[in-house]
């Protein structure tokens, strides 16, 4: 009986010292971590930002073209357009008809 | 004759090609500012004696009309066809882009000189039917083109 009482005892006294070093490890302070600091009030907290995923959409965000910008590309297209209509009417081929343009409305 | 004239008058001899310019008056178009406006009644045609006119459609582009160029007209060359086809509106919005002058022929005095004189009419007829049937082959072509990209786009 009295050596089991001692085993037990060196069992929890053993336990009781490995949990030492993990309660360290759950009790302390991250070396490097920062204490948060206090927002000042009425301003937004900031927004967590996900990071880049696989197959997501890396790419800035595009920049609304202003239309006058578009109407002259529109413009453009249509003058390059007329030019390649203008030389299928001239020398009608089922090749000219779809030759391409260097329009980037369709490039 | 004059290169203002060789689209809608070729063939016509000087006697000829003075009694139709004699039927219409010159107009300054001032850089910026409308000839016809789309949807208005069209009664006369016009020649361009020097400067451009441009020919928009109008295009909505967020939620805004906008004028897109459809064709360009310059010197020597015949617009205002609507003044001749039922039911004498513009279809487009035509606009000097600089000081443009142009000979604007009205359409009933243009009829009653035809009538008078159906050699002349004949002649000018033939031209503007091969000035309008340029410009369809050529829009013809143009809409071909686009339709062929929406079959490559959506159907391919």
């Amino acid at each position: 009986m009295l050596m089991f009482a001692v085993a037990l005892f060196f069992s929890l006294f053993g336990l009781a010292i490995l949990s030492i070093p993990f309660w360290l490890l759950l009790t302390m302070p991250r070396e490097g971590a920062q204490a948060p600091a206090e927002e000042p009030e009425g301003k937004p907290a900031p927004v967590a930002v996900s990071p880049s995923k696989f197959f997501a959409d890396d790419r800035a965000p595009l920049v609304p073209v202003p239309a006058s910008v578009l109407v002259s590309r529109i413009e453009d297209h249509v003058r390059l357009e007329q030019a390649a209509a203008k030389s299928f009417v001239e020398s009608p081929t089922a090749l000219l008809l779809h030759a391409p343009t260097a329009s980037p409305l369709v490039n | 004759m004059t290169n203002a004239y060789t689209e809608l008058l070729a063939g016509l001899d000087a006697g000829q090609l003075d009694g139709v310019l004699a039927l219409g008056s010159r107009r300054l178009v001032p850089g910026g500012s409308e000839l016809f406006h789309l949807g208005q009644d069209a009664e006369c045609l016009f020649l361009v004696e020097s400067g451009r006119v441009r020919l928009t459609m109008p295009i909505a582009l967020r939620g805004r009309e906008e004028q897109v160029l459809v064709e360009e007209i310059t010197v020597g060359q015949v617009l205002g066809w609507s003044a001749v086809v039922p039911p004498y509106r513009f279809t487009l919005t035509g606009m000097a882009p600089v000081d443009t002058e142009v000979l604007a022929l009205p359409r009933e005095s243009l009829r009653k000189h035809f009538a008078e004189h159906p050699d002349v009419g004949y002649a000018v007829s033939q031209n503007l039917a091969a000035s309008i049937g340029r410009r369809l082959q050529l829009f013809q072509a143009m809409w071909l083109r686009q339709v062929q990209r929406l079959v490559e786009s959506r159907c391919a």
